[in-house]
C-alpha cells in the first residue's frame, strides 16, 4: 500500500495539535514544567521580536500609557479585522475559494472580543458578475461585526461597478472612529483601453483580471477623488491620525503587474501634512510593508491564493512571508487584524492560516527598521 | 455614406487603378511586367517573407516548376508540377535529394557546407549570406525530374545525373532524410581491396588477407546495430533511371546484397560509391574495422596478440594499422581536397562542422527564432487560459504565477517533499493541472504541455541552472 502523503506543514500542524491535546491532561509534574516554560516566555516577551512560538497580543483591553505621553488623551485604541481578495466565482463553478472565504468569516467571528469592524479589502468577486458579488455578500453577511467594504478591480470592470454599488453603495467614503479619521478610496480606476479595442464587458474584465498583460492601463485614484480627498481632509486637523484604505498600494511597487497606483505621488502629497498616516491595501496577496515619509503601508493577505513577490521593486522594509506550500490550499493565505494604538498608529497581525501569525509593529516601520524587526522567513521567494 | 455609394466609389477606384496599369503596360511592357510582379509579390507576401530574403529560381522552360539550390546554380525542373501545385513531403524530399545529388556530382571534391561557407563573387541573391564555390559549372538548362503521382514518367535523359550512389537499403533510406553530399570516406576501398590494404608497414598475414572479416566479427558487430526503422520514403539512387524508378514507386526497393549485420550503415550511406557492389564492399570493410575496435579500446592482451601472431606477422604493427582505419572511418568530415579551403591565406569562416549546424545564415537564425517564439507564445496562451488548460473551476496558471513567476524551472529536477520523489518541471505542471486547476493531466507529448514548458523556461532566461535547489 502506498504511503499516504503528508506535507511538512501538515505534519507540523499535527505535532502541534498533539502537544495542545496533551496540555489538557497534565499531571502535577507536567503542569509545573509548562508553567515554568510559560513564565520564561512571558519574561522574554518584549525582549525578543515577536514571531513564531511567541505570545502575541491580539488586542489591548484598555488604552495603554502611551496615550498620555503622546498627548492623545481621549483617543482610545481599537481593533479591526480584515478579510480581503476572496476572488469568488459562482458557487457552482468553484468551491475552493468559497471554502476559503467561509473560513475567514469563521476566523473573525471567533475573535473575542470582537473587532470594532471588519474591513473587506476588495476583489470580492473574480470576474465581477452579479452572482459572484451576491455570493460574496451572502458570505460576509455572516460576520458578527459591522463590515466596511472596499472595491477591487475584479469587482468593477465587468459592469464598471454597477452591481457592486447597488449592493454596497459608493466606493469612496470616510468616517471618524475613536479619534481616527478613516477614508476608503477607490484606487483601481483605469483609463479607457477597452473602447478602442472594441472589447466586450467580459473581455474587459478578463483583461483586467490578469496581472501580466500590458493591454490594460495602470491603476489610479483619479482627479475627481483627489479633489474629494482634499475636500474631505480640509476639515480634519493635521494632528488627527489618518487611516486610509485602498485596494492597490498607494505607492509604486511593480508596474508590469499593476502593483502600482499611477497617481500615488499625488495622494501622498495630500497626506504629507499629517503626522500619523497608515495606508492599508489589498491586491498584492502578500505580507508587504513600506514606509514613505510619514506614511506607513501594510499589504493584506488574500484568502484565495498568494501572489509571488515581484522580481523587483520590493520595499526594503518588507520582510517576506515564508514561501507558500502549493500543496496546501491554506498556506500563504489568511486574514488579519489591526490594533490601532492610542497614538493612532496600527500594528498588523498577519493571520497566516496553517502558519504561526506574524505581528508587524508600527514602530518597526516608523523607526525604518531600527526596532521590532519581524523574523526573516526560512524560505524566501526564488 | 450610404451602402450603394460606397460600392460605387470602390468600383470607380478599382477601375482607375486598372486603367493606369493597363496604360503603363501598353506603353512599356517592362513596366507592366514589373507592376504585375510587384502585385504578385504583395499578394504572396507575409510578415516573414518581408523580413527575409527571397529565392527566385530561374524561369521554367515548359511551364513546370523549377527548384533551385541556394547556390543559385543547381536547378531542376520538376516534370509534372505546375506553378501553384504543391508537393507532398515525400515528393519534396525526393526532389531535394536529387538536387543535392546533382550538386555532389558536379562537385565531387567538395562538401556542401564548406562550399557554401566560401566567399564567392557570384551574383546570387544569397551571396551576402551563403556563398558557394563552384568547381564545376552548373548546367545551364535545368534537368527535369518526375514527381510521383503527377502522372508523368522520367524525362531526364540518361546521363543527366552521373552515377552517384545512394544505397537503397531500408535503414539507409531513413538516414537520408537530409541530403548530405559527402566526399568518399577514407575507408571506402574498392571491392578488389582487402580489408587492410593500406598503411600496414608489414605484409598482412595470409589468413587475414584471405578472410576479409575475422571470425569474431559477427559477435562484435551487433553492439552498434542501427536502431532506425526502415522508412517508406525511398532512398534515391541518383542515376537518372534509378531516380525515375524510385519516384515512380514509393515502395522500397529490394535490399542490396549486404552483410547480415550492417553495423555501420551510416557510413555506407555517406559513401559516394558508384555501385552497389562498392557499397557492399565498404560495409565489409567497416565491419572488419568494427571488429578491431574493441581490441583498440580495450587494453590489448597477450592472448589476442598471440592469436594474430599465429599467422606469422608481428602483431604490434598490425594493430596500429587497424587503429588508423577505425579513426578514419569515424571522421565525419574529411579535409576537403579543394586547396582554397584551409590553405594559406584562407580566411576561416564561421562554418561549424557537423550536420544540422554545418552552415547557416542569418535568415536561418531568424526562422529558428521565429519558430521558437511562436512555440513559446502558444505556451503562454495555454498558461493564461483556463479553458485551454481544461480547468473545471475557471483557474489558470497565471492566477498564481504571473509571468510564470515562482515556478523556478531552474531548480528541477529536485526532490519534491510533498510528492516524496524526484520531480521534473513537467511533473509539477501536471500536479498543478490536476489539483488547483482541477483539470485532467496531459500526455507528456501533449503540445500544450510542451509549449507551457517552453514558456516557463523562457521566462527564466539567464537564471543559472541550479537543479535540486529548495
Amino acid at each position: 500500500m502506498a504511503v499516504r502523503h503528508k506535507s511538512v506543514e501538515t505534519k507540523y500542524m499535527e505535532d502541534r495539535e498533539k502537544v495542545l491535546r496533551g496540555l489538557r491532561g497534565l499531571d502535577r509534574r507536567s503542569f509545573l514544567k509548562v508553567l515554568g516554560a510559560t513564565m520564561g516566555a512571558v519574561a522574554a516577551k518584549g525582549l525578543v521580536t515577536p514571531h513564531s512560538f511567541q505570545l502575541i497580543t491580539l488586542a489591548d483591553a484598555a488604552p495603554d500609557k502611551t496615550a498620555e505621553k503622546t498627548g492623545m488623551q481621549g483617543k482610545r485604541p481599537f481593533t479591526f479585522a480584515y478579510i480581503s481578495d476572496t476572488h469568488l466565482y459562482e458557487r457552482t463553478l468553484n468551491q475552493r475559494f468559497v471554502r476559503a472565504a467561509v473560513k475567514a468569516v469563521e476566523d473573525v467571528n471567533a475573535l473575542d472580543p470582537q473587532p470594532d469592524f471588519v474591513l473587506f479589502g476588495g476583489d470580492l468577486a473574480q470576474l465581477g458578475g452579479r452572482k459572484e458579488l451576491e455570493l460574496g455578500k451572502q458570505i460576509l453577511d455572516e460576520l458578527k461585526a459591522p463590515v466596511k467594504m472596499m472595491v477591487g478591480e475584479h469587482d468593477w470592470f465587468f459592469d464598471l461597478g454597477e452591481a457592486w454599488q447597488d449592493m454596497f453603495g459608493p466606493p469612496t467614503y470616510s468616517f471618524d472612529w475613536k479619534g481616527v479619521h478613516v477614508i476608503t478610496l477607490m484606487s483601481v480606476h483605469e483609463k479607457d483601453f477597452w473602447t478602442p479595442l472594441k472589447m466586450t464587458p467580459e473581455e474587459r474584465m478578463h483583461t483586467v483580471a490578469g496581472l501580466d498583460n500590458g493591454t490594460q492601463s495602470r491603476f489610479m485614484v483619479g482627479e475627481d477623488q483627489l479633489a474629494w480627498l482634499e475636500d474631505d481632509l480640509a476639515k480634519v486637523p493635521h494632528s488627527t491620525p489618518l487611516l486610509i484604505f485602498s485596494h492597490s498600494p498607494l505607492y509604486k511597487y511593480y508596474r508590469p503587474w499593476n502593483f502600482w497606483t499611477e497617481d500615488a505621488d499625488d495622494v501622498q502629497a495630500i497626506l504629507r501634512n499629517y503626522s500619523r498616516v497608515t495606508v492599508i491595501h489589498g491586491h498584492t496577496h502578500q505580507m508587504l510593508f513600506n514606509q514613505i515619509h510619514n506614511i506607513s503601508f501594510y499589504g493584506m493577505l488574500s484568502t484565495a491564493w498568494p501572489w509571488p513577490y515581484a522580481p523587483q521593486g520590493l520595499p526594503a522594509l518588507t520582510v517576506q512571508m515564508n514561501r507558500a506550500d502549493p500543496f496546501d490550499q491554506f498556506d500563504g493565505v489568511g486574514d488579519g487584524q489591526f490594533n490601532v494604538n492610542a497614538d493612532g498608529l496600527a500594528d498588523s497581525i498577519y493571520n497566516l492560516w496553517d502558519r504561526n501569525p506574524v505581528t508587524v509593529k508600527a514602530s518597526y516601520l516608523t523607526s525604518r527598521g531600527a526596532r521590532d524587526k519581524p523574523s526573516a522567513p526560512q524560505f524566501a521567494s526564488y | 455614406m450610404k451602402p450603394h455609394k460606397k460600392i460605387l466609389t470602390a468600383l470607380v477606384a478599382a477601375s482607375s487603378i486598372g486603367a493606369a496599369v493597363y496604360l503603363a503596360a501598353n506603353r512599356n511592357p517592362d513596366i507592366g511586367n514589373r507592376i504585375a510582379q510587384r502585385l504578385q509579390s504583395i499578394l504572396n507576401s507575409d510578415a516573414l517573407a518581408q523580413q527575409l530574403p527571397t529565392h527566385q529560381a530561374g524561369a521554367s522552360t515548359s511551364g513546370n516548376v523549377v527548384v533551385e539550390l541556394c547556390d543559385g546554380k543547381t536547378k531542376m525542373e520538376i516534370k509534372g508540377l505546375k506553378p501553384g501545385q504543391t508537393m507532398s513531403r515525400a515528393q519534396a524530399l525526393a526532389v531535394t535529394r536529387a538536387l543535392m545529388a546533382d550538386w555532389a556530382r558536379q562537385h565531387p571534391d567538395q562538401h556542401w557546407e564548406m562550399a557554401q561557407g566560401e566567399p564567392d563573387n557570384s551574383n546570387s541573391e544569397w551571396s551576402d549570406e551563403t556563398n558557394s564555390t563552384e568547381a564545376t559549372p552548373a548546367p545551364q538548362v535545368a534537368p527535369t525530374f518526375p514527381i510521383p503521382n503527377f502522372g508523368e514518367t522520367a524525362q531526364a535523359p540518361a546521363g543527366q545525373y552521373t552515377s552517384i550512389e545512394v544505397p537503397t537499403a531500408a535503414p539507409t533510406a531513413h538516414r537520408t532524410h537530409r541530403p548530405r553530399p559527402r566526399t568518399p570516406i577514407a575507408t571506402a576501398v574498392p571491392a578488389t581491396q582487402t580489408p587492410r590494404p593500406t598503411a600496414s608497414p608489414t605484409p598482412a598475414p595470409p589468413t587475414a588477407s584471405s578472410t576479409p572479416a575475422p571470425t569474431r566479427a559477427p559477435t562484435n558487430a551487433p553492439t552498434v546495430a542501427p536502431t532506425e526503422k526502415p522508412s517508406a520514403v525511398p532512398a534515391v539512387a541518383m542515376t537518372a533511371a534509378a531516380a525515375a524508378n524510385a519516384m515512380q514507386s514509393i515502395a522500397p526497393t529490394p535490399k542490396p546484397t549486404r552483410t547480415p549485420k550492417p553495423t555501420r550503415t551510416v557510413t555506407a550511406t555517406h559513401t559516394a560509391t558508384p555501385t552497389r557492389t562498392r557499397t557492399a564492399t565498404a560495409t565489409r570493410t567497416v565491419t572488419a574495422t568494427r571488429t578491431v575496435t574493441p581490441t583498440h579500446t580495450a587494453t590489448p592482451t597477450r592472448t589476442r596478440t598471440a592469436t594474430a601472431t599465429r599467422t606469422v606477422t608481428p602483431t604490434r604493427t598490425a594493430t596500429p594499422t587497424r587503429t588508423r582505419t577505425a579513426t578514419a572511418t569515424a571522421t565525419p568530415m574529411p579535409t576537403p581536397r579543394n586547396p582554397t579551403i584551409g590553405g594559406p591565406g584562407h580566411k576561416q569562416l564561421p562554418v561549424q562542422q557537423g550536420d544540422t549546424y554545418a552552415s547557416f545564415s542569418q535568415r536561418d537564425q531568424k526562422i529558428w527564432q521565429a519558430n521558437t517564439d511562436r512555440f513559446i507564445q502558444e505556451g503562454k496562451e495555454v498558461f493564461h487560459d483556463a479553458n485551454k488548460l481544461g480547468s473545471t473551476i475557471g483557474v489558470s496558471c497565471d492566477m498564481c504565477h504571473p509571468d510564470a513567476a515562482n515556478t523556478h524551472p531552474e531548480t528541477y529536477p529536485k526532490y519534491q517533499v510533498q510528492l516524496q520523489r524526484v520531480a521534473l518541471l513537467r511533473d509539477m505542471i501536471e500536479w498543478c493541472i490536476e489539483n488547483p486547476v482541477k483539470g485532467k493531466t496531459m500526455d507528456p507529448n501533449d503540445p500544450r504541455l510542451r509549449a507551457m514548458e517552453a514558456y516557463i523556461l523562457s521566462q527564466r532566461k539567464g537564471v543559472p541552472l541550479d537543479y535540486g535547489k529548495h
